[in-house]
């Protein structure tokens, strides 16, 4: 059996939980933008 | 844990579901106090902007199905669970240009049905109304059976108590504000979502190293890391495929294709995926940190709630207790305003009252909501079902219009006969196959044979088509 090596299960978890915490900052300064120019909807 | 099994005591449960709920009717009232028109009610005005865009499709797409059978395909197929979940995100990249063109050919419209119609003439459009009622009916009942169970599994609130709650809850936001409310309410939603998965993963990662992680499963659950792992392979392709047919045919995405502003769409929807795209792994490899933790899970679709709870005390309860709400509530208000629009515009619009006003169906938009919302409530309270497989049963239906949505985009020569026989036999297929074979060939199996007709009978009878005649003004403006 070829198992996944701990490297890649140690990226591919913490680049997801970097990548989760950077999209739910993104939202918030896409919201500020769009808001300050006045294209919130 | 409290009595039952539970993880949050039903008091705090009840206070949290009642604020929640509070606030989003009041957001739903709020931003529904100056909708008059049914481009307003339907699709917010058509001006949505890449903020609320990208974020609707991030809370659309993440669903009680994500933050809690994610981690339950981690406990079963492992590593591989997590990315097949993962690849449902690349139906959002992949309707991103789609949401441009839909918005560019069609700046008057108001569903996905109505594409059919226009592009395929109206035997098409039954038998595609047909797939996308049926789907947008399954997705929704599941997400209501969904509710009731996981509050019940979550705080001990009765299921029939939690379910009508939801239910009544983005009912009336989505009455009051149409599709601005449901917008408006998804960007809290897909934020809390987000913050809310990122503490549990910080939660786990102060208890126990990944590296800790990595040897449990060498030593305990081998299985899981297996590079090769024939099921959860299978799995990756079904997973994509159904992500696929769900957006490219689903009302839910034309509805925020047509409500964004000109130019949008396909930035937003490329940033939607990118912001769900890690949301699986984050949420799944909470499962994966069982076995180190050495927390015993009886129920593996409960196990993200087991480990939250045994780790985090009441507060890892409240934030999966908050973080599943926002992703059910962030569901079902999208599927009320998108299946609504499909009955109003396509059926009283088309069939039972045709050339009625805007004025006259903005009205009836309304009215088809709440019986929506009635009619799941009480389907809801017969049924009782897996929270997988209620889901993957239409698998073959939406599969089987993949290609039919895409080659009526972007094919001048799709032939009209091929697409309702591709529709047909894809179905019919994929279904003999979900019950002959296993459910995780069901979307495939519809797909490709759907694909086989559409491209097979357009190269032996093309058919040219107008672009012009989609940007035809359906709805007449005057009462």
């Amino acid at each position: 059996m070829t198992l996944f090596p701990r490297i890649f299960f140690e990226g591919l978890v913490l680049g997801a939980l970097v990548l989760t915490a950077l999209g739910g900052v993104g939202l918030l300064a896409l919201l500020a933008n769009d808001w300050r120019k006045g294209t919130l909807w | 844990m409290t009595e039952g099994g539970a993880i949050l005591p039903v008091e705090t449960a009840w206070l949290l579901l009642g604020a929640f709920s509070i606030i989003w009717v009041a957001l739903g009232v709020y931003w529904g106090r100056k909708e008059k028109s049914l481009t307003g009610f339907m699709l917010a005005g058509r001006n949505v902007g890449l903020a609320l865009g990208a974020a609707t499709a991030v809370a659309t797409w993440v669903t009680s199905n994500t933050t809690m059978l994610a981690p339950q395909f981690a406990l079963q197929m492992g590593i591989w669970g997590m990315l097949a979940y993962s690849t449902a995100s690349i139906g959002l990249f992949l309707f991103a240009p789609m949401a441009g063109r839909i918005r560019r050919l069609m700046p008057n419209g108001f569903t996905s049905a109505e594409f059919i119609r226009l592009r395929y003439g109206r035997l098409a459009w039954y038998i595609f109304l047909a797939i996308s009622l049926f789907y947008a009916f399954t997705w929704l009942i599941s997400m209501g059976i969904a509710g009731g169970l996981l509050l019940e599994a979550l705080s001990g609130i009765p299921y029939l108590w939690g379910m009508s709650v939801i239910l009544l809850v983005c009912t009336l936001y989505t009455v009051f504000g149409g599709l601005r409310a449901v917008i408006g309410t998804d960007f809290i939603q897909s934020f809390v979502i987000l913050v809310g998965i990122v503490v549990l993963g910080w939660a786990v990662l102060s208890q126990i190293s990944l590296s800790e992680v990595h040897v449990a499963l060498v030593e305990e659950r081998p299985a899981l890391l297996d590079v090769f792992l024939p099921v959860a392979v299978m799995a990756v392709f079904n997973n994509l495929l159904f992500g696929l047919g769900e957006i490219f045919h689903s009302n839910v995405w034309w509805s925020r294709a047509f409500a964004m502003r000109e130019g949008v769409g396909t930035r937003a929807y490329v940033l939607g995926g990118l912001l769900w795209l890690p949301i699986p792994v984050a949420a799944g490899f909470i499962a994966l940190a069982a076995p180190a933790l050495n927390i015993n899970v009886p129920q593996v679709n409960m196990v993200a709630p087991i480990v939250a709870g045994e780790l985090l005390g009441t507060a890892g309860a409240v934030v999966v207790f908050i973080v599943v709400f926002s992703s059910i509530a962030s569901s079902i208000d999208s599927l009320l305003a998108a299946t609504s629009d499909l009955i109003t515009n396509d059926i009283v619009g088309e069939i039972i009252s045709p050339g009625a006003s805007e004025a006259a169906l903005r009205k009836a938009s309304k009215w088809v909501i709440g019986g929506l919302g009635v009619v799941a409530w009480l389907v809801c309270r017969l049924e009782n079902a897996d929270l997988g497989t209620v889901l993957f049963r239409a698998g073959p239906f939406v599969g089987s219009a993949i290609w039919p949505v895409i080659a009526g985009l972007y094919w001048k020569d799709a032939n009209p006969s091929a697409v309702v026989g591709a529709m047909l036999l894809g179905s019919a297929t994929g279904l003999y196959a979900y019950y002959t074979i296993g459910w995780y060939t069901a979307a495939l199996i519809g797909t490709a044979v759907s694909m086989v007709i559409v491209i097979g009978g357009t190269f032996l009878a093309p058919r040219s088509f107008d672009w012009e005649r989609l940007a035809v003004r359906t709805r007449r403006l005057a009462t």
